[in-house]
């Protein structure tokens, strides 16, 4: 058992319990804009890990490269998406959970719509 | 490692379910779209964990695809909730 | 011309990642697509971002390390057996007006502790009857608006605290990566939320 097949056993245990985090998260926050949170960071981060574990496996270098480009886009692209359905499940008035303390954006001027 | 992998695929699994449980559940368009987006992502984990267990490389581009299939059709589809509304 | 530079560079490592393959062939066919991409595509017009290296590297450093403690924060808060959350919606007015320095700051928002932006806005001066254009992060004309992002934490404490961290994170943001203007623009202080009606030095008449 080489040192790297020890580190990588234990990426893909740690990025695995990440995922299984977004999914239970996912099913028991009450609101949408707290499941959201729980769907988009940990899973981020599983497959970080997960991609980095199967980087220190894979005997190819032009698989570690397709990983190395999946990392880079999942970093690019998970905030973004969480932002975007975010913003249009707040736009369409789907209703905030009643425990919420505080909230500014409903006294903000509305947006601009684009064409 | 192959007990590791396994113990992985138990683990992703398990997040699979309770994420069709909201998918099924969700009372909005958003809720759906976001366990679809997390669904894609544990099936992206499951390909990577799959490269790790064979260390073979030839499902590594069926996981870039289906990261950015994944990325267009969350964008795509908060785009129309926020034009129509849901 | 830097910018589409750097797109080119950027698409031929992307091709060249995509294909796994470094030979010169192989490159040279990505330097050569990215090239044409970026004449049918040309990028929109950006300020110059100054980048500083140093600064790249603690921006990331402390990134990577927000990153970790966000995900057991929310860990902790998912295995609670009894979920208790203090949600809310927080107004973060920021500084410095690129349009950037936003999007890298909002991003940072979305990936660290139990944040998450929900949606940016031009900071409205009260009621006055010149808006900025839709859609623009800074009006040509001399007059630049800095954004306010809307920022959804899983708990809230204190407001202060979110708009302070909101402060804390946009100045890493900016001295790795912000124009000149913008590492101006942070030397201010902080902005103060809500905002007053007519702030000193811009004429209207309120609407």
């Amino acid at each position: 058992m080489s040192i790297s097949t020890v580190i990588s056993a234990a990426l893909i245990l740690v990025g695995c319990a990440l995922g299984l985090l977004g999914g239970v998260g996912l099913y028991r926050f009450p609101d949408v804009l707290g499941r959201m949170h729980a769907a988009t960071k940990p899973p981020t981060l599983g497959l970080v890990l997960v991609a980095v574990a199967a980087i220190l496996r894979v005997d190819q270098l032009a698989g570690a490269t397709l990983l190395v480009l999946v990392i880079l886009l999942q970093f690019l692209t998970a905030p973004v998406g969480a932002h975007m359905v975010a913003r249009a499940s707040y736009e369409s008035g789907d209703q905030l959970d009643e425990a919420t303390v505080i909230d500014d954006l409903s006294q903000a001027e509305p947006p601009e719509q684009f064409p | 490692m192959i007990l590791v992998t396994n113990l992985g695929f138990v683990l992703l699994s398990l997040g699979a379910l309770f994420t069709l449980a909201r998918l099924v559940q969700g009372p909005s368009l958003a809720d759906r779209v976001v366990a679809t987006d997390l669904l894609l992502t544990l099936l992206v984990m499951g390909i990577a964990v799959l490269s790790a267990r064979t260390g073979e490389s030839t499902y590594l581009i069926v996981m870039v695809i289906v990261a950015m299939v994944g990325f267009f059709g969350t964008a795509m589809v908060a785009r129309f909730i926020e034009r129509r509304g849901a | 011309m830097m910018t589409r530079l750097l797109m080119i560079l950027w698409l031929s490592a992307v091709w060249v990642l995509l294909w796994g393959d470094l030979s010169p062939g192989n490159a040279l066919a990505g330097v050569l697509l990215a090239s044409i991409l970026v004449l049918l595509f040309p990028p929109g017009t950006e300020r110059h971002a100054g980048v500083h290296p140093v600064a790249v590297i603690r921006f990331g450093l402390w990134f990577a390390k927000a990153l970790v403690i966000s995900n057991l924060s929310v860990a902790r808060e998912v295995m609670r057996p009894k979920i208790k959350l203090e949600q809310g919606i927080v107004a973060v007015p920021l500084r410095a007006c690129s349009p950037l320095v936003a999007a890298f700051v909002a991003n940072a928002i979305t990936l660290t502790p139990g944040t998450l932006t929900v949606d940016v806005r031009p900071q409205a001066f009260g009621k006055i009857g010149t808006e900025p254009p839709a859609g623009h992060l800074q009006v040509r004309n001399g007059v630049a608006v800095p954004p306010v992002l809307y920022v959804h934490c899983l708990k809230v404490g204190d407001p202060e605290q979110v708009r302070a961290d909101g402060l804390a994170l946009e100045k890493y943001v900016v001295n790795a990566f912000g124009s000149p203007e913008d590492r101006q623009a942070i030397l201010q202080p902080p902005p103060i939320w809500p905002p007053l009606e007519n702030p000193s030095g811009r004429e209207g008449s309120p609407a």
